[in-house]
């Protein structure tokens, strides 16, 4: 078994195990909430019950199947070998190398970096939402945009600039002119 | 009938409605690729606007608002993986992935000229069949609504592939998540921990723009981002043999959007993962599905607006809305004094049937306006992406707030994107999880209705004709491509044996 379908295998199971948690959580408040009435009628518990009893039963499986299928790429049958390279030779396009190699993406960023940005603009998300109360919304959006720009991007100062004041300025004709959503201001009364 | 159409034919084609029906079209395209603006949010921001109007144009400018938004949520899906509203989530799979490939053109084109054929048809079908297709759809009860919800969730099987286990997971998660806040026919509050913003649920549109839009964008920075796309002109024109290939699709994905749409509540979401679903069983192509081919676009497209025009049979016919949008339009009836059902027919003649004819010059419009324009759509894939993904969060949380008015759109969107970004880094479906949480209040309803119909006993849905075919519909759809696939293994297995043992021999 290669670095990558061992990696996808525990990937998946770790994600099937934390589904399997909610599931079991949901099951047992669904219970709480009563799954049927006195009258023996559904009640409000039965949908969350339900749901989340198919979630855990499904998780449980995927596991299984998952757990079941590493021994099996031991000894692969030669249509299983010949997807097996079809999918780590998909898995070499579509993703970043693993091992932190020094390949550069087309933003220009190794493959370290690019777990590093993606944290970056999750960040910056959070930092812009935030803001909102305090600048207004499409100021605090056009410093979304500045940020993501300039400081994860690296992208020349001008072009960024043009981008952000663009998209402000077609924000503001578009929902605030045209379709009168009433946008939060902040304390400064910028829209 | 033809005095009827002629009648409505004369007030269509006033220059004032005609222009009113353009503007109506064009605004509603503009909405529509707005991110989280669908349909319904956008007929109901731009209802004030229409209210010194007669109440036949404005209702022909919000009808054009209505279709127009519905092709422009398949523009935001086809360029950025960004739907408008639920329907258009089932054209990010292949319509995304033409984009792709440089053809965003040729899948832009398809949807347009799919949607207007399935237009035609279905208009076709509303003016012919509106009444006695009325009358039949009255006959749904809850426990045939359920039945239908039940065959809607069991395509999810046919379109999750060989995943069908995670896809089902993902379903049941979708359904799941829309139990939080108060609980449909009851007063208790479920998994709101004491927040007063979770008491009327887990907004949809919200979660869906950070589903697709901020998890999209996370997932392209994590694997390195796509060049920009600098495909030919040529390339971005709609060929002959993708024309050929859309006929088919088109044809069955209108006949499943208007069957769907017909019924209340069903809508076009139901519909274009519905036909997405066959399409994946039935076409020539089905290996290609997923990966960029054109059934992927025509059938959901074809079926999405099928449905959207079907929907207003039941609402111009019986005053109970399709959908969402139509919902908004109902109301729009209501302020102009007007009360839609059986007796508008007679009552409005001029204004239903000028309303019925407008939907013809609508998408003729719609048409003519979009067709020369999909290139240039196309064009939005020249820009880097670096340029491109800060307008797209900002586009999508702004569009977020504009849907609830509310601080608390921008936490769900970031934390849905988030889950977004995690499902698609482990590989889990998003299109499953969307469904679960559109059909998941229909189904509780429909759960809660049949209950008390069957007095506690939901096997009810068993002994009625037409619930009873839907539910055997929705089981050999949920089961049978898994055991279609077992047999072919075992099959596949025992000729492989078959073989060796006459080598051996």
């Amino acid at each position: 078994m290669s670095d990558t379908q061992t990696r996808a295998s525990v990937s998946g199971i770790v994600g099937n195990a934390v589904l399997a948690a909610v599931g079991g959580a949901a099951l047992a408040g669904g219970l709480g909430f009563g799954v049927t009435t006195e009258a023996g009628l559904i009640g409000p518990g039965f949908l969350p019950s339900v749901a989340g009893a198919l979630v855990l039963v499904f998780s449980l499986v995927e596991i299984v199947r998952l757990y079941a299928a590493r021994p099996a790429a031991a000894a692969p049958s030669p249509s299983e070998a010949s997807s097996a390279v079809a999918e780590e030779a998909q898995g070499t396009v579509g993703d970043p190398p693993a091992d932190g190699s020094k390949a550069l993406d087309t933003f220009g960023r190794t493959a370290r970096q690019q777990t590093t940005a993606v944290w970056k603009v999750f960040g910056t998300i959070g930092a812009a939402v935030l803001l909102v109360p305090l600048l207004g919304m499409i100021p605090a959006l056009g410093l979304l945009v500045l940020a993501l720009g300039l400081w994860v991007e690296r992208r020349p100062v001008v072009p960024v600039v043009l981008t952000s004041v663009g998209a402000m300025v077609f924000a503001y004709i578009v929902f605030v002119r045209v379709l009168h959503v009433p946008v939060p201001t902040g304390p400064l009364g910028f829209v | 009938m033809i005095d009827n159409l002629l009648l409505g034919l004369e007030t269509a084609v006033s220059p004032e409605n005609l222009l009113w029906c353009f503007i109506g079209v064009a605004l509603g395209t503009v909405i529509g690729m707005l991110p989280g603006l669908g349909a319904t949010t956008g007929v109901a921001i731009l209802l004030p606007i229409t209210l010194t109007m007669e109440p036949v144009t404005a209702l022909i400018m919000l009808a054009g608002i209505y279709y127009g938004c519905q092709y422009g949520g398949s523009i935001s899906s086809i360029l950025v993986s960004t739907p408008g509203d639920s329907s258009s989530v089932v054209l990010t799979l292949d319509g995304y992935q033409m984009a792709r490939k440089g053809r965003a053109g040729a899948a832009l084109a398809i949807a347009a000229i799919s949607s207007f054929v399935a237009a035609i048809l279905s208009l076709l079908f509303l003016i012919l069949l509106a009444a006695p297709i009325a009358s039949f759809a009255l006959k749904f009860g809850p426990a045939e609504n359920l039945a239908v919800i039940l065959l809607g969730l069991a395509t999810i099987v046919s379109f999750s592939g060989s995943n069908a286990v995670r896809g089902l997971s993902m379903a049941a998660l979708g359904i799941l998540v829309s139990t939080v806040g108060v609980a449909s026919g009851f007063s208790t509050d479920r998994f709101t921990f004491g927040n007063v913003n979770l008491l009327s649920g887990i907004p949809f549109i919200e979660v869906m723009i950070g589903l697709f839009a901020v998890g999209e964008v996370l997932h392209q920075i994590r694997r390195g981002g796509e060049k920009p796309i600098r495909a030919r002109f040529r390339d971005m024109i709609v060929t002959r043999s993708d024309l050929r290939r859309a006929v088919a699709p088109t044809l069955r994905g209108s006949g499943i959007g208007l069957g769907l749409g017909v019924l209340p509540g069903a809508g076009a979401t139901l519909a274009s993962f519905m036909s997405y679903g066959i399409e994946k069983q039935v076409s020539k192509h089905r290996n290609e599905m997923g990966s960029g081919a054109i059934e992927g676009v025509a059938a959901p497209e074809a079926s999405n607006n099928a449905a959207a025009n079907a929907s207003f049979i039941p609402t111009l016919a019986l005053g109970i809305p399709g959908g969402g949008a139509t919902a908004v339009l109902l109301g729009a009836f209501i302020v102009f004094g007007l009360q839609p059902g059986p007796l508008l027919f007679e009552s409005q003649p001029a204004l239903v049937w000028g309303l019925l004819v407008s939907f013809f010059f609508g998408n003729l419009l719609l048409l003519v306006l979009n067709l020369p324009l999909a290139p240039v759509f196309a064009q939005a894939l020249r820009l880097p992406y670096s340029y491109l993904y800060p307008v797209i969060i900002f586009t999508s949380l702004i569009g977020a707030y504009a849907v609830g008015n509310n601080h608390f759109s921008l936490w769900v969107v970031f934390v849905a994107g988030l889950v977004g970004y995690l499902m698609k880094q482990f590989d889990f479906p998003v299109a499953p999880l969307v469904l679960g949480l559109v059909l998941g209040p229909l189904l509780e309803k429909a759960l809660v209705q049949t209950s008390a119909h069957g007095e506690g006993n939901l096997l009810v849905i068993f002994q009625q004709p037409i619930s009873l075919t839907l539910t055997l519909a929705a089981i050999v759809l949920g089961v049978g491509p898994g055991l279609l696939r077992t047999l072919r293994a075992r099959r596949s297995a025992t000729t492989r044996t078959n073989e060796r043992q006459d080598i051996h021999a």
